[in-house]
């Protein structure tokens, strides 16, 4: 018996490397396919794709808007060729939107790239830009409540508005009367109240006369504002005195026609 | 002696010409509002931002998080960021009676909120607002801004 066992044992020895060798000879290839994703690594151009993930016959994700970011990795799809992206697939850009006024006026703000421009003229207009040489995206109306919450930081810290008090005068005069004077006190107090540290004192005329008269006249008329403000105290280093004549009327009118609400100043407290 | 004069003429012309530091007067606006930390970069030096402060031409103010900031300015113009932005005044003129008019300024990142003053109404060409990939001009109104870095 153990005579058998030591002849079967040598056999064993001596053919078995031959037995192998013969092997390795007929039998097919050992495909490996290190991923999972169906393709063999000597023909997959993405290895490593996450299981699950579907791939082309190269072993490649799909990447839809080709920014070489593949779709399953990309949080910003739809990129425009040749924006260069990070690695989410997102490209920096700026996102404009149109706000109305707090009484529903609609202003239009124009956004221009190398490529071209867009128009916003609609409440919550938007547009957004994702490259200097691409054309602004096609606008489209934004939820209100939506820009709300996205810009509530930089809404809420808007200052409040300016106080704008408008003093009028007689027909070619600069002199304040007495009921201006009253409404002089009444500036003091808003100046006051608010802690003012800059006051814009502007003079304006109707559209009687010639020009020059009319800027001097307005230039009159915004200094006796301002040297009332200031014989009742306040600094006149705060006040910025501009005057414009018949330019910038109030309620607009032909030229000579005599309209005592464009015979103003207007004092602005910031 | 007359070098010797020439040369102190020359001099005092030269000290003359060099710029001087910032006076308040040359101010063009004020901060307003202010939430958790802002600074301002001006001249090299970063300022830490306080209520009431003056805001001048090439100030960069830049927004912590959390953090907010909004300034009036001479026109009336109201500018409000919000956090982790940075804005710069490139340029802000406003001299309506020498017809002298200029309001540009940049958005690098962030979020801000453009309220239009008189500047806009006098000279609507003069108001521009860039941002990393383009500008923006306005037809007197109010706008929303953000600009994502990424």
């Amino acid at each position: 018996m153990r005579k058998t066992i030591s002849i079967l044992l040598i056999s064993a020895a001596v053919f078995l490397p031959f037995v192998l060798l013969s092997c390795a000879h007929t039998s097919t290839p050992v495909i490996v396919d290190s991923d999972g994703d169906g393709v063999p690594d000597n023909l997959d151009k993405c290895p490593g794709t996450p299981p699950g993930v579907k791939v082309d016959q190269d072993g490649c994700p799909p990447d839809t808007d080709r920014d070489g970011v593949p779709d399953y990795l990309d949080k910003c799809p739809g990129t425009p060729p040749g924006v260069k992206v990070d690695k989410d697939g997102c490209s920096p850009s700026s996102r404009i939107v149109l706000v109305p006024e707090p009484d529903g006026h609609v202003g239009e703000i124009f956004v221009t790239t190398a490529a071209g421009m867009q128009t916003l003229n609609k409440p919550w207009e938007s547009t957004e830009l994702v490259s200097p040489d691409l054309l602004p995206s096609i606008p489209k109306i934004l939820d209100e409540q939506e820009v709300r919450h996205i810009f509530k930081d930089a809404l809420e810290a808007q200052p409040n508005p300016s106080a704008v008090h408008i003093i009028y005068f007689r027909r070619g005069s600069a002199a304040l009367t007495s009921d201006s004077m009253q409404r002089i006190q009444e500036i003091l107090k808003v100046i006051h109240s608010r802690k003012s540290d800059h006051i814009m004192v502007l003079g304006y005329t109707d559209t009687v006369g010639p020009d020059e008269y009319n800027r001097r006249l307005s230039q009159r008329r915004a200094r006796s504002v301002t040297d009332a403000l200031v014989s009742k105290g306040v600094d006149r280093a705060i006040i910025e005195m501009e005057y414009y004549g018949k330019e910038k009327l109030l309620v607009p009118t032909p030229d000579g026609v005599d309209e005592p609400r464009n015979r103003r100043v207007e004092i602005i407290i910031r | 002696m007359r070098s010797f004069i020439k040369t102190i003429c020359l001099m005092v012309f030269v000290m003359n010409l060099a710029p001087g530091p910032i006076q308040a007067d040359d101010s063009i606006g004020t901060v307003k509002k202010l939430n958790g930390t802002a600074t301002c970069l001006r001249e090299k030096a970063e300022i830490k931002v306080k209520l009431g402060d003056p805001v001048f031409m090439k100030d960069v103010l830049k927004t912590d998080n959390p953090g907010s900031l909004g300034i009036t300015l001479k026109d009336n113009t109201m500018i409000s960021i919000g956090p982790n932005t940075v804005y710069t005044i490139d340029e802000f003129v406003f001299k309506p009676s020498e017809q002298k008019l200029a309001f540009v300024s940049k958005i690098s990142k962030g979020t801000l909120h453009f309220v239009s003053g008189t500047l806009i109404k006098l000279a609507p060409d003069a108001v521009k607002v860039k941002t990393p990939e383009g500008t923006i001009g306005f037809r007197g109104t109010r706008c929303l801004i953000r600009v994502e870095d990424n």
